[in-house]
């Protein structure tokens, strides 16, 4: 039938994996086997296959930041007892090998590229359809929530395997099995994100969008339309948390050192990332 | 009826639909014709992406069943899909109160 292989191969074209195309097309022949007379009616082939891979593409990628925040959250979750484990048990968690600088930065980006992605998928969870521009940007946005958890997922290998003779005798087994956890979680929301990179969504419709339209009326007047000022704003804010962490911790020159550190990586990476993963125009 | 009208209230229609059993994209698309009177003669293209997306979304389910000598695939409204419902009643309720009373 002219129809279906037509459509077959719009759908190839718009990389619509071969199990649901085998499943569009079984369900299409269906259709026109009750009503020949259906087929005007159906739309022209590349319509209807640029109309599946927009309502999938968007379903993939929201989806995909879902997945991301399921495989950070047990994960987040076991890395934040195992430390905390140790400090109770008197042991110092600053430790260079226990504590490098894959799983401090890794945390860091795992932490922003995750809420950043299931933000704007938040935003978008009542479009059916959101353009090929938005749907890149949740994509990125959940890739860089996974290389922070790959980063992390290295650092506490490395820690475990270096395994300092200072530290309790249960760390290692304890930080392999997060890592465990961390590379099965992490490994399935890779597979969904894939699925999100194949098929993307093809509209040209809306622009990508900033953060300010991400947070919406959280943003205060003064900040808006000024996208610069909003994120140096944000900066700040994350310094202030971190500096009065150093202070309660009784370290306040570490702290100012650490908050102005963060700051400054806040502020290269919105310059740097900012327009990809759609916190700027 | 111009099929923009129709775009934005097309998942809580076919969400109604399965509400009272499963069903599959032709039997979707003419309860959805049939129990409108004829006025939603959708473009039936619309309806399995629509399908296809619901399910992706979680609010329907879907299975292969032999009918007819041919393979056919079944929906079938899940939990999360009656709450969607639900909510899309609830809010198209308000939206035609409001619209009636600035219209009448």
């Amino acid at each position: 039938m002219t129809f279906l292989t037509d459509l077959d191969t719009e759908l190839v074209g718009l990389h619509v994996p071969a199990g649901r195309r085998r499943r569009i097309l079984a369900e299409l022949e269906d259709h026109l086997a009750c009503d020949p007379e259906a087929v005007g009616r159906l739309g022209e082939p590349k319509l209807l296959a640029t109309r599946f891979a927009d309502e999938l593409g968007t379903a993939c990628a929201r989806r995909a930041a879902v997945a991301l925040f399921a495989a950070l959250a047990p994960f987040g979750l076991l890395f934040g007892v195992l430390f905390a484990l140790l400090g109770a048990a008197g042991f110092s968690t600053s430790d260079p090998n226990l504590v490098g600088p894959a799983v401090i930065l890794g945390t860091q980006i795992a932490f922003v590229g995750g809420a950043l992605a299931l933000l704007r998928a938040w935003r978008l969870r009542q479009e059916t359809t959101v353009s090929a521009a938005q749907a890149a940007v949740v994509r990125r946005r959940t890739a860089l929530g996974l290389v922070g958890g790959a980063l992390t997922f290295a650092g506490i290998v490395t820690g475990a395997s270096n395994n300092p003779p200072h530290v309790a005798t249960w760390f290692e087994p304890l930080a392999y099995a997060t890592a465990a956890v961390g590379a099965v979680t992490l490994t399935a929301a890779t597979v969904v994100l894939v699925r999100a990179y194949r098929l993307r969504p093809t509209s040209q419709g809306p622009a990508a969008g900033d953060l300010e339209s991400d947070l919406g009326l959280l943003v205060p007047a003064s900040l808006r339309g000024n996208p610069w000022r909003l994120a140096f704003t944000i900066a700040g804010l994350v310094a202030l948390c971190i500096a009065l962490a150093g202070v309660i911790q009784s370290d306040p020159f570490d702290g100012v050192a650490r908050a102005l550190a963060d700051a400054a990586a806040c502020m290269a990476g919105y310059a740097v990332l900012g327009r990809p993963l759609g916190l700027r125009r | 009826m111009a099929s923009e009208l129709l775009k934005g209230h097309l998942d809580g229609m076919i969400l109604a639909v399965l509400q009272h059993g499963p069903a599959h994209g032709y039997a979707v698309i003419e309860e959805l014709k049939q129990r409108s009177g004829g006025t939603f003669a959708l473009p039936e293209g619309t309806v399995y992406p629509a399908l296809h997306r619901l399910e992706a979304d979680g609010l329907l389910a879907s299975v292969w069943a032999e009918g007819t000598g041919r393979k056919r695939r079944v929906y079938r409204l899940t939990r999360r899909g009656r709450g969607k419902l639900d909510a899309s009643r609830a809010e198209w309720r308000l939206f035609s109160r409001a619209v009636e009373s600035v219209l009448a």
